[in-house]
C-alpha cells in the first residue's frame, strides 16, 4: 500500500493522478471504512492544500485563463494546483485505508516483520497507548485553571501558564513511565517484544499483494514511456 | 504548515528524506537501554498532546510544536521522538502525509537536535535563570529552523511556490515567540521540580 502511495504522490498527470484518486475511492469502498469518519479526517488535509490551490494560479508563470485586478491566473499554475489536491487526496484516503482496517497493534507487529527496529516498534505502542489517557490529564488542567479563574488571552502569562502546564503534564508522564517500567520488569521485560511467529502469507494473500503493486506501476508506466496524458 | 502534506513534494526529495531519517534514527536509538523506551514514548505521549493544544493569537489560534521541548529532555533520543509522534499524527489526523514523513521529521528532528545542543551549553553558565533562557532560546530556534527547512523546501520544488514558502515562514513568527515562552517556562518548571528528567547527555558520553 506504501508503494501504491507512492507511485500516486509522485504522478505528474492530471489524468493519472485522477486514476490514482479513483483507486483510492475502490480501496475505501473494499474496506468498509465510514465515509462520513473519512471526510471528516480530509479537513486537515484540504485546508493544507487550499493555499497551493489559489496561490499557484498567480504565482506559476504560463498561459493568462482569467485575470482579476492586475493579478492573472495562468493554466499551467491552475493544472499544477488541481494536481497537488488530487494526489494529496488520493493518499490521504489510502492512509485512512492503511490505519482503519486494522487495530494499531496489528500494524505496528507488521512493522517489526518488515524489519523496523524493536525499540522504535515499542515506541510507537507505548506512546499510542497512552496519548488517550495523558490528553485527559492535560485536559483535566486546563478545567481547573479554568475554575481557578484562568482566561487564555494573547500574551505571555498564558505562555508562561501554558508551559508551567506541559511542565507538570511531562512530570507525570515520566513519573507514570518508571511505574510502568517497574511493572513490566516484574513480568519479565527485558527490552523486546517477545517473539510472535511471523504469519505466512497464503495465495490469496500473494494476489492482493501483487495487485496493489501492479497498480502502483501501471500507474507509473506512461511517465516511464513518455506518453503525454496532460 | 510545518508538516508538509503528500502530493506536494517530488519524488527525489521524498526518497531524499527517508534515506536521511533512516539514518538519524540509528543515531537517534543507537543503544536505547530497556529503561529509556518507557521514558522516551511517555514523553513523546506527553508532546503530541501538549502540541494539540491551541493558543489564541489575536482572533486565531495557533498549535505549536514542542520540537525544542522534545530535544530538551530526550538529548539525542528526540529524533526518534519526533519521528513517532509525527507518524502518529499522519496516520490518525491526517497532519502531514505518511509519504512526506522522511522529509517532515527530518524538518522538525534536526532542530529538536540543534535544540538539545543549544540547551546543553547552560551548564557554562551561572546564571540564576538559566533554565528558562536557555530553554526559551531552544524552543524558539527549533521553530524558527523547521520554518526555514519548509521554506528551502518548498523553494527547491520551483519558482511558482516562492509565494506560498514565504507564507509558510511569515505564519510561524507568532509561533516562534509563543515557543520561546512556553518552553522556556517548561524548562524553568522541571529545573525546579526535577531536574534530573532534563536531559544532560553529551556526544562525549554517547
Amino acid at each position: 500500500m506504501g508503494l501504491l502511495m507512492l507511485s500516486i504522490v509522485t504522478l505528474q498527470s492530471l489524468v493519472l493522478a485522477s486514476m490514482g484518486l479513483a483507486i483510492s475511492f475502490g480501496f475505501l469502498v473494499l474496506s468498509r471504512i465510514s465515509w462520513k469518519r473519512v471526510a471528516g479526517n480530509l479537513r486537515w488535509p484540504v485546508l493544507f492544500f487550499m493555499p497551493f490551490l489559489l496561490i499557484l494560479p498567480f504565482t506559476v508563470e504560463g498561459e493568462a485563463v482569467a485575470s482579476l485586478s492586475y493579478l492573472s491566473a495562468s493554466r499551467q499554475g491552475s493544472l499544477l494546483g488541481l494536481l497537488i489536491f488530487l494526489k494529496g487526496c488520493a493518499a490521504v484516503i489510502l492512509a485512512q485505508v492503511l490505519q482503519g482496517c486494522c487495530p494499531f497493534s496489528v500494524t505496528a507487529l507488521a512493522l517489526r516483520d518488515l524489519g523496523v527496529p524493536d525499540s522504535l516498534v515499542q515506541i510507537f505502542l507505548f506512546t499510542y497507548r497512552n496519548i488517550d489517557l495523558l490528553g485527559q490529564e492535560l485536559s483535566s488542567s486546563f478545567r481547573s485553571m479554568s475554575a481557578r479563574g484562568f482566561e487564555r488571552q494573547s500574551n505571555s502569562r498564558t505562555a508562561r501558564v501554558y508551559g508551567n502546564a506541559f511542565g507538570a503534564l511531562l512530570l507525570r508522564s515520566l513519573a507514570r513511565s518508571e511505574r510502568m517500567f517497574f511493572a513490566m520488569v516484574s513480568r519479565g521485560y527485558d527490552g523486546h517484544l517477545p517473539k510472535i511467529k511471523a504469519r505466512r502469507m497464503n495465495l490469496w494473500d500473494w494476489m492482493k499483494a501483487l495487485s496493489v503493486v501492479f497498480m502502483a506501476l501501471a500507474l507509473q508506466s506512461p511517465g516511464v514511456m513518455g506518453w503525454s496524458m496532460l | 504548515m510545518v508538516h508538509i502534506a503528500d502530493g506536494v513534494l517530488p519524488a527525489w526529495m521524498l526518497v531524499a528524506g527517508f534515506l536521511a531519517t533512516s539514518a538519524l534514527l540509528y543515531f537517534s536509538l543507537y543503544k536505547t537501554t530497556a529503561e529509556e523506551i518507557p521514558k522516551v514514548s511517555l514523553v513523546t505521549a506527553a508532546l503530541f498532546v501538549a502540541s494539540l493544544a491551541h493558543f489564541p493569537v489575536g482572533p486565531t489560534s495557533v498549535h505549536l510544536l514542542l520540537d525544542g521541548l522534545a530535544g530538551i529532555m530526550l538529548g539525542r533520543r528526540a529524533f526518534a521522538s519526533v519521528f513517532v509522534a509525527l507518524a502518529l499524527q499522519a496516520a490518525f489526523f491526517q497532519h502531514g502525509g505518511l509519504t512526506a514523513l522522511g522529509v517532515n521529521a527530518l524538518n522538525m528532528g534536526i532542530p529538536a537536535l540543534l535544540a538539545w545542543q543549544i540547551f546543553q551549553r547552560r551548564l557554562s553558565f551561572e546564571l540564576p535563570n538559566r533554565e528558562f533562557i536557555f530553554g526559551a532560546l531552544a524552543g524558539g530556534t527549533a521553530v524558527l529552523l523547521a520554518a526555514l527547512m519548509v521554506f528551502a523546501e518548498l523553494l527547491a520544488i520551483g519558482e511558482g511556490f516562492r509565494e506560498i514558502s514565504m507564507l509558510v515562514l511569515a505564519s510561524h513568527v507568532p509561533v516562534i515567540l509563543v515557543e520561546c515562552v512556553v518552553s522556556g517556562s517548561a524548562a524553568g518548571y522541571l529545573a525546579r521540580t526535577r531536574p534530573e528528567m532534563l536531559c544532560t547527555m553529551n556526544y562525549a558520553q554517547i
